[in-house]
């Protein structure tokens, strides 16, 4: 498995109140392409601002991430926005959709920079709608759609990108067991089809085991925890 | 202080910037309020000091000869009502550059320096000290009449040679027009020159025609002038009644009449763009009430923790308002009096409209602060708590599906709060509307000026040195050929007082058998039948009369009374019209003291004035090209002045639409991070939020549109008691002008959400914002 992530020496604090808290304390992590990690921790431990390091909307005060061969950290400001458009497909806890634009307008506005063909963009806006279930809701504004169906638009909006990889935090959290099951099936297909590689933030115990690897935030660096078994 | 008032204090400290912005959207308002009566007392106070420090004369009395100046003077020291005199010689003359005659008058006055009446204020050379120099009134440089140059006059058939010293104000010539008649200040028309008293004696004849003096305190200037009747007196001007006093009060009550109405609009803008700011910034604060219920503070702790609040926000927006109404005072005052003389400002200690611009401020920030907290605080500690202003937005299908997405969200998020949009559009559309009124007004008031000069039909209009017998008049006698002119029309005009309804005003008679073929007249109401007389409306208007009133005209003990028969449109002149013999009373119906001349080419108009003033008979005659192109001038330092205050107002229009986008844009910081997130780069962002400004922009000044006309509309009526009547018309350029430069006013408003969005910190937003 070729790699993919490469993190080092990751130190990252907050200073709150004349304190200054430790987050991450060294952290270090390699991941592969294709590899669908969950990371676990306490709440405060640090996991979203992991993500946010990965998907460089954060930058860490020491320590280097690789990610596709490429050192993030010495991207000036328009090539980290190049790479969040090309490889990075972020699925936040509260959805973040543009209200505004229907559910289909917001899964392209996160892919029309990709994919300049009209066709093409509105057949793979349809494709990743339908996969998460939302066939029939393609029109409608995030305020007409239920906290689930929102939470799909923003899965489907990330995975339509078939990026390089995925940052979620907790993407099932508001969806029902069996759209879970359906969703995280989806994720596992894009891994094995298109290598994407994912790093979901989550207490669910129930998604371990469609992990390779569950890792846990404790005391500022990652530990290897036991799988539920379903990983690769 | 109490705990929760000194929290809410450090929460407008943390956001100092908003803080700031508030305040400024308030400084606005009120300095919008202030200024225009500050800005009239200024003028008013400073026009006073400018009189004062100038001796401008209580008095001026034109004898109709001249006089010997022992006798004047044996009159003047007699009299106990008089402090200073100054016995001068008046000659109208014609100056004569090579392309163009001008109208001249030279003063023969005994000491330039030092003057108890009349004092000059050198601006540039020294006094004249001996025989051949003059000083001129500054304003005809650009004409020749400059210091060092040696100018020629020709004054009843002689040339004099001055060499002028120096340029000078004078305070009875601030306007320096050719054509006291006309209600304008046309500046630039007339060269004035101060001269020695001998040299002008020696080329016109001894004596003295004219006097300028000041009265004791609570002395008479009726009095002085019924003792100087004696001497054929021709005209006796008050102080009050001058030009350059008279001037500067139309100023100064234009400033008094128009601000208040100004400042009602802004009054409304100000109240909505105040109230939409505090309400949100409280609305966003509801949580925070929550808090402070379930610690179990009062309603009425709470808000007063907020009025605080508001107070400390007035305390900085009032102290701003009144840095920003002194800086417009200045430029209004300033520019609307540069045009046609310098003079020192004075800031007299007028605190009224200030106190009254506070008070404004205090109300509409407590009610706008008072408001939200009063509704938030009514429901119960949990729905406090629970309390968020409403987050659902107004979706639409705005826009293409072949649109990029960032652009068509641009468009979208202008209706995403159709209330706040209507609200926005309204109140941005008003400020362009206020300063687009400006440009209707100027294009409406000076096309309609100039219909009303090209009413007139004749190209000349010559004055004679005494009445001659109209059957003798003829092309001939003014040194015309027959073939030369279409028409010689005599006329008698006299300076006389006229009454109706109890006022009583001077005006000019005009008495002329053929009046109907030197003008198009356009009436009011009425007809023009000159077996009455047809009144001008600015003078109906000034003494209160209408068609079928009887107007009184005297002279002396001389009275005639007249049937009105119409009134006439005309902006400037306050005129009777009416045929000879209706006013042979006054003078003999076969004569006449004036004619107009009709010419067969009006190209030619300048050398047949040239030819016209050589007749003996002549003493001025006036070009009524001159006259179109000194107005048109006058139009054009107007409309300069006027596009001042269209640009100060459209810098309002930037506030407003600054203050309303940046709280549409601050509670979208979400939505911009996630853009972020997803690779978008700041330029499409920008681009977004120019399309969604861009929308504002147009709905704004469309908006704007109906509403210059509706304000210039109301403007109007109010220039047209302190200025003249006109009618507002609809104009393309000043339409034009006003929706593009409006727009483009309101998109440079959207700096503000792009700087905003291109600052945000994308992960702070996504961390503090939806961390659950």
């Amino acid at each position: 498995m070729s790699k993919v992530v490469s993190i080092k020496g990751l130190h990252k604090s907050f200073e709150t109140g004349g304190e200054v808290t430790r987050v991450l304390t060294g952290l270090d992590l390699v991941a592969g392409k294709g590899e669908m990690i969950m990371i676990m921790g306490p709440s405060g431990s640090g996991k979203t601002t992991l993500l946010n390091m990965l998907g460089g909307i954060d930058r860490p005060e020491k320590g280097r991430i690789r990610v596709g061969g490429v050192d993030i950290l010495k991207l000036d400001k328009a090539s980290l926005n190049a790479y969040r458009r090309d490889s990075v497909g972020f699925i936040f806890q509260f959805y973040n959709l543009l209200p505004t634009l229907s559910a289909r307008e917001n899964v392209e506005l996160g892919i029309e920079m990709l994919v300049p063909d009209r066709a093409e963009l509105t057949e793979r806006t349809e494709r990743y709608l339908g996969l998460v279930d939302l066939a029939d809701k393609m029109e409608n504004f995030p305020q007409e759609l239920s906290a689930g169906q929102q939470q799909r638009v923003a899965i489907a909006r990330a995975l339509a990108k078939e990026p390089m990889i995925v940052l979620a935090d907790e993407p099932t959290g508001n969806l029902d067991e069996e759209r879970e099951q359906a969703i995280m099936e989806l994720m596992k297909s894009l891994q094995d089809e298109l290598g994407t590689t994912f790093f979901i933030v989550s207490h669910n115990q129930r998604l371990k085991k469609f992990m390779d690897r569950t890792l846990e935030l404790r005391g500022g660096t990652l530990v290897d925890m036991p799988n539920g078994g379903g990983g690769r | 202080m109490r705990p929760i008032s000194r929290s809410v204090l450090r929460k407008l400290w943390k956001m100092k910037w908003r803080t700031v912005a508030i305040s400024s959207v308030i400084a606005i308002a009120m300095a919008m309020i202030v200024t225009g009566w500050y800005a009239a007392a200024v003028l008013d106070e400073s026009t006073e000091k400018f009189f004062e420090d100038y001796r401008m004369a209580d008095l001026f009395v034109e004898f109709s000869d001249d006089q010997d100046p022992g006798d004047v003077s044996a009159v003047l020291d007699a009299s106990d009502d008089v402090k200073h005199y100054d016995l001068r010689l008046v000659r109208d003359g014609i100056y004569d550059p090579e392309d163009r005659e001008i109208n001249a008058v030279l003063i023969g006055i005994d000491e330039p320096a030092d003057r108890d009446v009349i004092r000059f204020q050198r601006r540039e050379g020294r006094y004249f000290r001996s025989s051949g120099e003059a000083v001129a009134v500054i304003g005809m440089e650009d004409y020749g009449v400059k210091v060092g140059s040696t100018v020629p006059f020709e004054v009843a058939g002689v040339t004099i040679d001055l060499k002028i010293t120096g340029l000078v104000s004078s305070p009875e010539y601030l306007f320096t027009s050719a054509y006291t008649d006309y209600g304008l200040p046309m500046a630039g028309s007339l060269v004035v020159v101060y001269m020695p008293l001998s040299d002008l004696q020696n080329v016109t004849g001894g004596g003295v025609n004219d006097v300028v003096l000041t009265l004791e305190n609570g002395g008479s200037g009726e009095k002085v002038a019924d003792d100087l009747e004696r001497f054929g007196t021709d005209s006796v001007t008050k102080r009050s009644d001058h030009p350059s006093v008279t001037m500067m009060k139309v100023g100064a009550e234009k400033m008094k009449a128009m601000f208040p109405l100004l400042g009602a609009i802004f009054m409304l803008i100000g109240f909505i763009s105040i109230f939409m700011t505090m309400m949100r910034l409280v609305q966003n604060d509801s949580r925070y009430i929550g808090v402070l219920m379930s610690l179990g503070y009062s309603k009425m702790d709470i808000a007063r923790s907020w009025v605080v609040m508001g107070l400390f926000i007035c305390l900085i927006g009032s102290l701003i308002g009144i840095f920003v109404t002194f800086l417009l005072t200045e430029m209004i005052v300033s520019v609307g009096t540069a045009m046609y003389y310098r003079m020192d400002l004075v800031y007299p200690f007028h605190p009224e409209p200030f106190l009254m611009g506070i008070g404004f401020v205090m109300v509409a920030v407590l009610v706008s602060v008072i408001v939200p907290v009063y509704l938030i605080t009514r429901s119960s500690v949990r729905e406090a708590l629970e309390y968020k202003p409403r987050t659902n937005v107004h979706t639409s299908k705005l826009g293409t599906g072949r649109m990029s997405k960032v652009t068509l969200m641009g468009f979208r998020n202008t209706t995403r709060n159709p209330w706040r949009m209507l609200i926005t559009v309204l109140v941005v559309g008003m400020t362009i509307g206020v300063a687009g009124s400006w440009l209707v007004m100027t294009d409406s008031a000076f096309s309609y000026v100039n219909d009303q000069i090209d009413a007139d039909t004749w190209d000349l209009s010559a004055d004679f040195k005494g009445q001659v017998v109209a059957d003798n008049l003829s092309a001939s006698t003014l040194n015309l050929g027959e073939s030369d002119v279409e028409y010689v029309i005599p006329y008698t005009s006299m300076f006389m007082s006229v009454g109706g309804s109890g006022k009583s005003v001077g005006a000019t008679v005009v008495g002329c058998d053929n009046m109907s073929a030197t003008r198009d007249f356009d009436m009011r109401d009425g007809r023009a039948d000159f077996e009455g007389a047809v009144l001008t409306n600015t003078l109906a208007d000034k003494i209160d009369v209408k068609t079928g009133d009887v107007v009184s005209i005297r002279k002396g003990s001389a009275e005639v009374k007249l049937r009105i028969t119409g009134v006439t449109y005309h902006s400037f002149l306050s005129n009777i019209y009416t045929e000879r013999k209706n006013l042979q009373l006054f003078y003999d119906p076969d004569n006449c003291t004036g004619a107009y001349v009709k010419l067969t080419d009006p190209g030619t108009s300048d050398a047949a004035a040239r030819e016209v003033r050589n007749a003996s008979i002549v003493s001025s005659v006036l070009v009524h090209k001159d006259i179109t192109e000194t107005l048109n001038s006058v139009v054009d330092d107007a409309r300069a002045f006027l596009y001042v205050f269209f640009i100060m107002n459209l810098l309002i229009t930037i506030v407003v639409a600054g203050s309303a986008v940046i709280l549409a844009t601050m509670e979208r910081d979400v939505e911009f991070a996630t853009l972020d997130t997803l690779g978008i780069p700041r330029s499409k962002v920008a681009r977004s939020i120019m399309a969604e400004m861009s929308l504002l922009a147009l709905m704004s000044s469309a908006i704007g549109i109906p509403m210059s006309y509706m304000f210039a509309g109301m403007l109007a009526v109010v220039m047209s008691e302190v200025i003249f009547y006109f009618p507002i018309i609809i104009t393309i350029g000043a339409t034009i002008t006003t929706f593009l430069i409006g727009a483009a006013f309101v998109m440079l408003s959207s700096a503000v959400p792009i700087r905003y969005s291109g600052k945000l910190d994308t992960e702070r937003t996504i961390r503090e914002r939806t961390a659950g």
